[in-house]
Order: C-alpha cells, then sequence, then structure tokens
C-alpha cells in the first residue's frame, strides 16, 4: 500500500475528517481559540515527529486525539495559563487523592516535576476521566503499564504530601 | 440492551461520532439516547463539526496543508511565529506514510468523507440499516429497479446451501414469476459502521412461496455494505440456517 503513493490520503483529506476533534481537543484544554488553531496545524504538520506516540495499529481518530492533547498540554508550558491549567489537573489529582484544598501548591510542584508523558497520563485519566484502557490506548501502552505508571504517581504524592503534612 | 452507568469520556464520544469506536459503540450508542448529559455534548460537538467546517481558521489550515508548495505556515497565517518549521515538503511526505498505515485500519481504501458530507456514526447507523430494510422489502415486492440502485455492481450472495450468486442472478430472480418471499420479520439486527464499510448481522424469518409450495425458514444473516460515492449499498450477504432447529 505505501509503495502506490498516489492512493493515500492527503494531510488535506485527515484534516477534513479530523480537523474540528482535533480543533475542539486543543480548543478545550487550551481555552483560546486562536491558540487552538495554531496547535491544530501543528498536529497536522507534526504527527510524525512523535513517532513514539504513532502507532500503525491506531485509528487515526486515536493518534490524532493523543496528539492534540500533548500538543496543548505542551503549549500551556509556553503559555501564562499554564499554572492555572494545572491547577485543573492538581483539582483533579487531589479528588483521586482525597486529600485536603491546602496542599495546592505542594500537588502543582509535585505535578511539575512529573515527566510530560506522566502528565498526559494522569490527565487523561483524572481530567479526561478515561478508563484505564482508554488511557493505554491513547498512550500505546499496556494497561498495567499504565495504571502502574498512576500508582506510581498516587503512592509518591501521597508519600511527599503527608511529609509536607498536608496530608491525612 | 445494557445501559453503561458511567458517561463515555469525551475521546469516546469523539470516537463515536467518527465511527472510530470499535467494540463499544452501540453501548455508547444506547448510553446516549438515554442520558441528556451525552446528548447534550454529542449536539454541541455536531454544531462545532459544522462551525469549524465554515471557519475562516479552517479555510486558513486547508489552504497550508494542501497546497502544493506553500510558504511558510506563518506567513500562512500572516502571523508571526518563533518556531522554525522543518521543512514542509517533508513532514507532508511523511504524513501520507503515516496516514496509509493508520488509514488501512479506520477508512476503507475509498475516499473519507468531505466536509459537507460529514456524516456521524449514529446516522450511519440508521442508514445502513434503512437501507436494509429497504433491500428487504426490494426482494419481497420484487422490485428490481430498487434491487438494481442498493445492489453493488460486485454483489456476493451466499445462500445457507453454500451456492454462490451475482447482482444479475437477484435481478433475474426479482424479475421471474415464481418463486415469492410473501413476508418477512428481521429481529436482533445489529449494525456496525467501520468508516466505509458496515456489517448487519441478525436474524430473518422468511415465509413465501416456491414451486406452489408454501416455505417458512429462519435464517441467520451477514450482510456487508459499503460506502460507494457517498451511497450505502450492499457488496456481500451471507445466509446461514440454524441446525438446531
Amino acid at each position: 500500500m505505501a509503495e502506490d503513493r498516489s492512493s493515500l490520503p492527503s494531510a488535506a483529506l485527515l484534516f477534513e475528517r479530523y480537523g474540528a476533534m482535533v480543533h475542539r481537543r486543543c480548543r478545550d484544554i487550551l481555552g483560546r481559540d486562536e491558540a487552538a488553531l495554531d496547535a491544530t496545524q501543528d498536529v497536522f504538520l507534526r504527527v510524525l515527529e512523535k513517532g513514539h506516540l504513532f502507532r500503525g495499529e491506531s485509528a487515526p481518530s486515536t493518534w490524532l486525539y493523543a496528539m492534540a492533547t500533548l500538543q496543548s498540554l505542551q503549549r500551556l508550558r509556553d503559555h501564562t495559563s499554564h499554572r492555572a491549567k494545572l491547577d485543573v489537573l492538581a483539582a483533579a489529582a487531589r479528588t483521586a487523592l482525597g486529600t485536603p484544598v491546602e496542599d495546592r501548591l505542594s500537588l502543582l510542584d509535585l505535578l511539575e516535576r512529573q515527566s510530560e508523558e506522566v502528565r498526559l497520563i494522569l490527565y487523561l485519566r483524572f481530567v479526561d476521566e478515561m478508563t484505564m484502557e482508554e488511557v493505554a490506548e491513547v498512550v500505546g501502552y499496556s494497561r498495567k503499564t499504565v495504571s502502574q505508571k498512576v500508582h506510581e504517581f498516587l503512592t509518591s504524592a501521597r508519600r511527599e504530601l503527608e511529609a509536607a503534612g498536608v496530608a491525612p | 440492551m445494557k445501559t453503561t452507568a458511567a458517561c463515555p469520556s469525551d475521546f469516546a464520544l469523539e470516537r463515536f461520532l467518527l465511527g472510530e469506536l470499535p467494540r463499544e459503540a452501540a453501548e455508547v450508542a444506547a448510553h446516549i439516547d438515554g442520558c441528556e448529559a451525552c446528548q447534550a455534548k454529542v449536539s454541541a460537538k455536531r454544531a462545532d463539526d459544522g462551525d469549524f467546517t465554515r471557519s475562516a481558521g479552517a479555510a486558513s489550515l486547508r489552504r497550508a496543508l494542501s497546497e502544493p508548495k506553500p510558504a511558510r505556515a506563518d506567513d500562512l497565517r500572516g502571523e508571526h511565529r518563533e518556531r522554525a518549521f522543518p521543512a514542509r515538503r517533508s513532514i507532508l511526505t511523511g504524513l501520507a506514510v503515516a496516514a496509509a498505515i493508520a488509514v488501512s485500519v479506520a477508512l476503507s481504501h475509498r475516499r473519507p468523507p468531505s466536509a459537507t458530507t460529514w456524516v456521524t456514526a449514529k446516522n450511519d447507523e440508521e442508514t445502513v440499516l434503512r437501507v436494509q430494510r429497504e433491500w428487504m422489502e426490494a426482494i419481497r415486492d420484487k422490485n428490481a429497479a430498487a434491487l438494481d440502485r442498493i445492489l453493488a455492481d460486485d454483489y456476493t450472495f451466499t445462500d445457507s446451501r453454500g451456492r454462490v450468486s451475482t447482482k444479475e442472478d437477484s435481478l433475474r430472480q426479482a424479475r421471474a414469476s415464481g418463486a415469492r418471499m410473501k413476508a418477512f420479520h428481521a429481529s436482533e439486527t445489529k449494525a456496525q459502521v467501520h468508516g466505509d464499510l458496515a456489517v448487519i448481522t441478525g436474524r430473518v424469518r422468511i415465509e413465501g412461496e416456491s414451486g406452489g409450495e408454501p416455505y417458512d425458514a429462519e435464517l441467520r444473516f451477514t450482510d456487508i455494505l459499503a460506502r460507494i460515492d457517498g451511497q450505502w449499498r450492499a457488496v456481500a450477504a451471507h445466509m446461514s440456517r440454524p441446525s438446531a432447529r
């Protein structure tokens, strides 16, 4: 199939089918239409650069949704609202941890120190409330690995927050 | 049908609307039917599909992605951007290769629907079920014109005895007098849409007359439809007679 270039759908065709979904996802995370448009363009231009997220066995909707999420979360780092959006993640993680509200800053710091990948997993799991299976599908790990990473984060979060005296 | 208690994730809803939710599409459809919050989300997404597709922003991205020798991406939107883009050409070639691999899974060899014919998974399921019903009615009513429209040119039918026939055979049967199906009762009908391909399975009880003898048969069927130039048409069907009866 790869031999016959003429029968391949172009980026333009992928955009026609998935553009609105990608843009919507970027806008949901970034909150601004204009920033979402930039992110959408990057998603369609940069699919290959994130080879680790691109897997032949997934449907385009899966990897484009993953790319849209990753691009948007990365963009938050360059943006003044980064902290505010991490707040969303912190709030969701807090629910999972069952810790009191005063720990906001500690939890934010902890999230800040996580790898991009772990933040993506946590975002999908706690903010998007995806099932472990869905998270696994999006990030391309086994369900077990995803569960493990979530568990590791929650454990280290509890430990650090307890040490800081803010968790029960 | 079982309704899932928890609302599907945004990811599941998006894939449902795209017709790319492989396993749980029926469950999600049932959930949406009974959940106002999800219905609202789905309507908002559908409206947004249209809004985005027609937006100026989408138009500029469309130009950026389709121009064979474009200017830099930042020029296209008239914005200054700090980041340097890698050469456009190589990215697009790469994207095409990536798409080729993925596309074999989700899209058939036919063109994906264009923005203007953007259809949702739920609508697709309703449409293929309607086409299948019209097809059964066409057989019952010996409506050769309708059959001609519904059956794809390369349609293949395998009957319960394993005999294979073509579209021409079906049309000839419809035009001929003699054997006639009087009534059909379909049940357990289930449609799965995967991009431009749909599979419908179910049971059907047919009553009719063949050579003056009445018959009454309970059959299981698998119908396969494909979206050809925007129309759902039958490409294959297979019937079998449950042997336990």
